[in-house]
């Protein structure tokens, strides 16, 4: 790892400065990935900001119907904030499949996201969220879907001099949601396929991810199950296979393109089902 | 029966406490002032001729103490194993991927880090051999000095195969293929090398084999095997992979140490560990067996290739081991067992856990699993029906006349399991749920016992105890401690025949200073050959003792004398505590501290005709596996696994147990999640998100279950029982998920796509 | 306070209160290890993936080799080393010699310490929840079995001298 200038900013401003000003600078978030890269010389940022001290950063929020979650929130605290579980457990069933607990007490909601993994774990739950990210530029804000956030392999949205100070859901109420992740083994590998599925109500929607260059919505499935109380097998099915064609999967050591199709038409199908199907709770 | 106070019992690890302290020495916690941090630069291409390697820029860096590369070898440029055919460094031509081509030295690990990317190649790159079946086609040579690319070949031959096969009932041909299995030990390969006064050097590592070690570095640098004494620190796991590769990490510390003059660490990271280091050979084989009509095993046909690597390091012996155990643990009386190991360019392969015998398990299980559907046997009673026993003949011919726990095996995991309840669980399961299937699965095997015939000079193992005055115990030994619990367990075998509490038995570490060469700390050897060689020694004291007090008169006849809770029973029930036995002894002068030499006896093998007794004794397993796949997904999962282990007398039941879970969860490993992905040579999962180890979340119940059937040239009965619980279970998870899923599968690790595969074919 | 790479840390490891320059590449594990000789946190894999150098950082279990030295200014580190005093032994350090679950020893400290962890936050966890918890630690030896009896019979130790 090479050696590199490190500041921790009081303010929100001075982070975004400090970004601006400096060329080969790297926000610092949980690290878990960053330091990484550092190590095998990957990066080699010349001044790490660490986000650590701006505790506005952290937290998870409900005002007025509409859900906020600071970037810096821990993985561990999504998984286990007593709000999400209540209201979106699928969102903190992607929390726990990230990592190692090691791993999740460090690493952050905003850092995943930002990192722009096709397989990252919050990218399905939060594109079908309808999810928003928030940016900052140290004074004003802007905001746009996670979904556009996130713009390809290890790509984001940002601007230099902007931040990524968290997420809002809106209208989180009503949603039955459904988070699936298939990997080779239990929880710390990398997913070979992520799926959410969510209901509310009489609309759908279906994100997966880890089969293209970023988490995907799937509309054309979601519109064809709209406004249908209790799609019957053959729907899901019809739904499930369009999903199975519109996603763009590579071969890889996590498995490969035919397989990934594979899984993603008979868990769609099976997630679409538990969620349709009386008692379907989460 | 013996009545026992220490053998038998769960006595706690003597380096316990230490560990979960987290005050346990290993390599890379020893810290000497000046200490220098080594590393290698490696070959980028699999296959090439070495047209230059530039260093001149890397020794200009400052904090670059040493760049050495194999002009610069004082002694000879080879790593000594079994031919000999390896060069520490390559001078002329790489053979495989990351092959060392030169070594550094520098004050810390940035600056090595940075001289190592200092260092280039000029490598004119030819088409490498990368897999079994273009190797046999010899068309390109790995190595000049193997013109058919074969390092090693064994025949086995009993009875009249050609009549077998042609009178068979029943005849089931299957080719199967295994991939490699990293031993993933969490403490990555480690060596400290420090030069001392009079020109000797000490060697401080992570390892099995301190004498493979002082071999190699006597052999780098060209001096007397008297200057080198090694040392084992705490070693965090082996597994087989601190076999033979620890020579190299010693040779290239000990190189840059004799250059420096300084300490040398050389500690591997985890890629390097996982690309360079040694792995279980992939396999192909061809497997053919011939049936009655009720089920008797009357022939078998089969052709063994190991993909050895670049060079052959072990694999002559992995190869030999692999080949006698071919036909599983049942008579049989027509056999043809042809082993090949085969060269390629790839990362030389060597020993794990079970030394050639897993692949050739996984093929014989499955073929009697195949053979017992098609003759509408139960596949338990098939095997109970081959089961060796007393009398029977092994395919070298060797008669097996005791200690033979193969059926009782059986016996224990099918009652352990209750079969008939579990089967029918399990129906009525797979009947109710539409997305997931459950089987159940059975392999038996068996395993000779140490070396065997094929080990050679190896076959024999020192021990060197000393009584004190205060009644306690010290003893050395030449085998290594790598976690297995091996001081605990030999320091019960001490303790036993002195018949004192085992906390007054003391092991030191393990060094080349304290015993003579007793070979290596492989092939489940460590319990029978140092236990047998501690016995000697224990013997000649007590006999020292009988003396002593015959001549005191404390005792009429030595007969008398039983050493037995604390106390020399003296005759009837008089008794003195071993305490003042040991003091009054001392004070006579007597010699309590002895040396004791052990020669395993009674093997008889001869490689040209492939006939004779080819181990003393073997230990018995038979594993039974519940899985349940998940039909969408195809991802297997062990709800269950039953290993019945029979290895003599167990001495530690509570470390026997943690080995047979341990063994399992590697094999689990193996079975389902370990999937090495070589492109070219090249190995890309390097590292443990890319190749998985199983996690605490993978692993199902497994429940241990020890069987006893002592063997009289043991101490105390022991045999050997380290690798059983790795070797048998793939088949019996594969012939689980047959019996889940009706997809026979003959590839491991039995990965989801396969399992996907085969059920769609159907 | 930092001059070139050079950074004053001050942060409290074992409960006690230390100031230290580090260089801004130096991995917490490196500090722990070779500044102070804690040297119970291993080093198995530098990537964050074997679990070997968990330490508590602030109460929770982390892989102290993804943790900059610099980002340990402030925090409170606890290493297997500062969970009991050196004479003694905890319940969780005992009942892992009790039941086996110590083999090689390398994976051990940092299995100790996110048990160590999980019982704080969980006095009485059941199977699934020990199992989840030390999902980030692995071990090559043992096959877990007798790690998850030693922690369950830990938690059942801790619990009865509560009362």
């Amino acid at each position: 790892m090479n050696n590199f200038n490190y500041e921790r900013p009081r303010s929100l401003r001075e982070a975004v400065s400090l970004r601006s000003r400096n060329a080969g600078a790297f926000y610092l978030a949980g690290g878990t990935d960053l330091i990484v890269q550092m190590r095998d010389d990957l990066l080699k940022p010349s001044l790490l900001i660490d986000l650590k001290a701006l505790k506005q950063l952290e937290g998870i929020d409900m005002k007025k119907d509409v859900l906020h979650i600071a970037a810096l929130t821990k993985v561990s605290a999504v998984e286990m904030d007593r709000t999400l579980l209540r209201t979106l457990p699928f969102l903190c069933d992607a929390a726990g499949f990230l990592g190692s607990p090691l791993t999740r007490n460090k690493a952050t909601i905003g850092g995943n996201i930002c990192n722009a993994s096709p397989a990252a774990e919050f990218g399905t739950p939060l594109i079908a969220l309808n999810a928003r990210a928030v940016i900052s530029d140290g004074e004003k804000t802007r905001v746009m879907a996670v979904e556009d956030f996130m713009t390809g392999v290890k790509k984001n949205a940002l601007k230099r001099g902007e931040l990524l100070s968290g997420f809002i859901i809106p209208d989180p109420k009503g949603h039955k949601g459904r988070f699936f992740k298939k990997s080779r083994i239990k929880l710390v590998d990398l997913a070979t396929v992520n799926i959410t599925v969510i209901k509310k109500g009489t609309e759908y929607r279906i994100a997966i991810g880890s089969c293209f260059i970023k988490p995907l919505r799937i509309r054309t499935a979601e519109e064809m199950l709209r406004g249908i109380k209790e799609p019957d097998a053959r729907l899901l099915g019809k739904a499930a296979r369009i999903c199975a064609e519109e996603i763009k999967p590579i071969d890889d050591l996590r498995g490969t393109a035919d397989f990934r199709r594979d899984i993603v038409f008979h868990y769609v199908k099976k997630l679409l089902g538990e969620l349709t199907a009386k008692g379907g709770q989460r | 029966m013996k009545h026992y106070s220490s053998v038998g019992k769960n006595v706690k690890r003597y380096d316990a406490e230490e560990k979960v302290k987290g005050t346990s020495v290993f390599t890379d916690d020893l810290n000497f002032p000046g200490t220098l941090y080594a590393g290698v630069y490696r070959s980028p291409e699999s296959c090439g001729r070495i047209k230059k390697i530039n260093t001149v820029k890397a020794a200009k860096i400052p904090g670059v103490r040493a760049v050495m590369t194999a002009k610069d070898i004082p002694g000879r440029n080879i790593v000594p194993v079994v031919f000999d055919d390896q060069p520490l460094l390559a001078e002329k031509y790489v053979r495989y991927h990351r092959e060392p081509l030169a070594i550094v030295a520098a004050d810390d690990r940035n600056t090595l880090k940075k001289a190592l990317k200092a260092i280039e190649c000029d490598i004119e790159e030819t088409e490498g051999v990368f897999t079994i079946r273009e190797s046999l086609k010899k068309k390109r040579i790995v190595n000049g000095l193997y013109k058919d690319n074969i390092f090693q070949q064994y025949v086995v031959e009993k009875g009249d195969v050609k009549k077998a096969f042609a009178g068979a009932f029943l005849t089931v041909k299957n080719s199967y293929s295994t991939n490699y299995q990293e031993h993933a030990y969490l403490e990555p390969q480690s060596m400290l090398v420090k030069p001392e006064l009079n020109g000797i050097f000490s060697v401080f590592g992570s390892m099995q084999c301190p004498f493979y070690v002082q071999d190699a570095v006597s052999a780098v640098l060209g001096i007397g095997l008297a200057n080198v004494s090694v040392h084992l620190m705490s070693t965090g796991g082996g597994f087989g992979g601190k076999e033979d590769v620890p020579s190299i990490v010693a040779a290239v510390a000990a190189l840059l140490s004799h250059r420096t003059g300084r300490p040398v660490k050389y500690i591997l990271d985890r890629d390097e560990d996982i690309s360079v280091m040694s792995k279980r050979h992939p396999s192909y084989i061809e497997y053919e067996s011939a049936f009655s009509k009720n089920g008797k095993l009357l022939g078998v046909r089969t052709d063994y290739y190991l993909d050895a690597g670049a060079y052959s390091t072990l694999s002559p012996i992995v190869l030999w081991r692999g080949v006698i155990h071919a036909v599983g643990p049942y008579e049989c009386p027509a056999v043809s067992i042809k082993g090949y190991a085969v060269a390629t360019n790839k990362v030389p392969c060597g020993a794990y856990r079970g030394f050639g015998t897993p692949q050739i398990i996984f093929a014989s299980e499955t073929q009697m699993d195949i053979a017992a559907e098609k003759l509408g046997i139960d596949p338990v009673r098939i095997r109970e029906l081959n089961a060796f026993k007393k009398g029977s003949e092994t395919a070298t011919g060797q008669v097996l006349k005791e200690s033979i726990g193969i059926r009782k095996t059986i016996d224990a995991a099918v009652s352990r399991c209750d079969i008939g309840k579990t089967r029918s669980e399990i129906a009525s399961f797979n009947k109710k749920q539409r997305y997931k299937k459950r089987g159940l699965g059975i392999s038996c095997l068996f395993y000779g016992v140490g070396l065997g015939a094929r080990g050679g000079p190896l076959q024999k193992g020192g021990a060197f105890v000393s009584v004190f005055k205060d009644g306690t115990v010290q003893f050395s030994v030449g085998t290594a401690e790598m976690g297995q619990g091996m001081y605990t367990v030999l320091g019960q075998i001490v303790s036993e025949s002195f018949g004192i509490n085992p906390s007054a038995v003391l092991p030191q570490r393990v060094s080349t200073e304290k015993v003579g060469d007793s070979g290596p700390t492989v092939a489940s050897r460590a319990t029978f050959i140092s236990g047998n060689a501690l016995l000697i020694a224990c013997d000649k004291i007590k006999s020292s003792l009988l003396s002593f007090m015959l001549s005191e008169k404390m005792i009429r006849k030595a007969s008398d004398v039983k050493f037995e809770k604390g106390y020399v029973y003296t005759g009837g029930k008089k008794k003195i505590p071993f305490t003042e036995l040991s003091s009054k002894a001392w004070a006579g002068r007597v010699k309590m501290a002895e040396y004791g030499w052990y020669l395993p006896q009674g093997t008889s093998f001869d490689i040209r005709t492939g006939r004779g007794d080819a181990y003393v004794v073997y230990s018995y397993a038979t594993n039974i596996a519940i899985v349940e796949v998940d039909m969408l997904t195809y991802r297997t999962k062990v709800l269950k696994l039953i290993s019945a282990e029979e290895f003599g007398k167990v001495v530690n039941p509570l470390l026997a147990e943690g080995q047979i879970q341990g063994g399992n969860a590697q094999g689990i490993g193996w079975s389902l999640y370990e999937n090495m992905v070589v492109k070219n040579g090249k190995i890309l999962t390097d590292d443990f998100s890319t190749y998985l180890i199983p996690s605490i979340l993978d692993i199902g119940q497994i429940e241990p279950v020890i069987v006893e059937e002592p063997y009289k040239g043991g101490p105390w009965g022991a045999k050997g029982m380290g690798e059983m619980p790795l070797m048998g279970i793939a088949p019996s998870i594969g012939n689980a998920i047959y019996d889940a899923t009706g997809t026979r599968l003959k590839k491991v690790p039995f990965t989801p796509e396969d399992i996907c595969n085969g059920h769609k074919s159907k | 306070m930092k001059k070139g790479f050079v950074h004053e840390i001050n942060f409290t490891v074992n409960g006690i209160k230390r100031a230290l320059s580090v260089h801004s590449n130096e991995t917490l594990l490196k500090v722990l290890r070779e500044h102070y000789g804690l040297t119970g946190a291993k080093e198995g894999c530098g990537g964050g993936e074997c679990g070997a150098c968990t330490v508590l950082l602030n109460g929770s279990p982390v892989n102290s080799c993804l943790v900059l030295a610099v980002e340990a200014d402030n925090a409170h580190i606890l290493t297997i080393e500062g969970i009991a005093a050196k004479d003694s032994i905890h319940p969780i350090q005992q009942a892992f010699i009790e039941y086996g679950a110590v083999q090689c020893g390398f994976c051990t400290p940092g299995m100790i310490m996110t048990a160590y962890a999980l019982l704080q936050k969980n006095p009485d966890p059941d199977e699934a929840q020990i199992k989840r918890a030390l999902s980030g630690n692995l071990c090559r030896c043992t096959g877990y079995v007798q790690i998850i009896e030693a922690v369950k019979a830990a938690a059942k130790r801790m619990k009865g001298k509560r009362g």
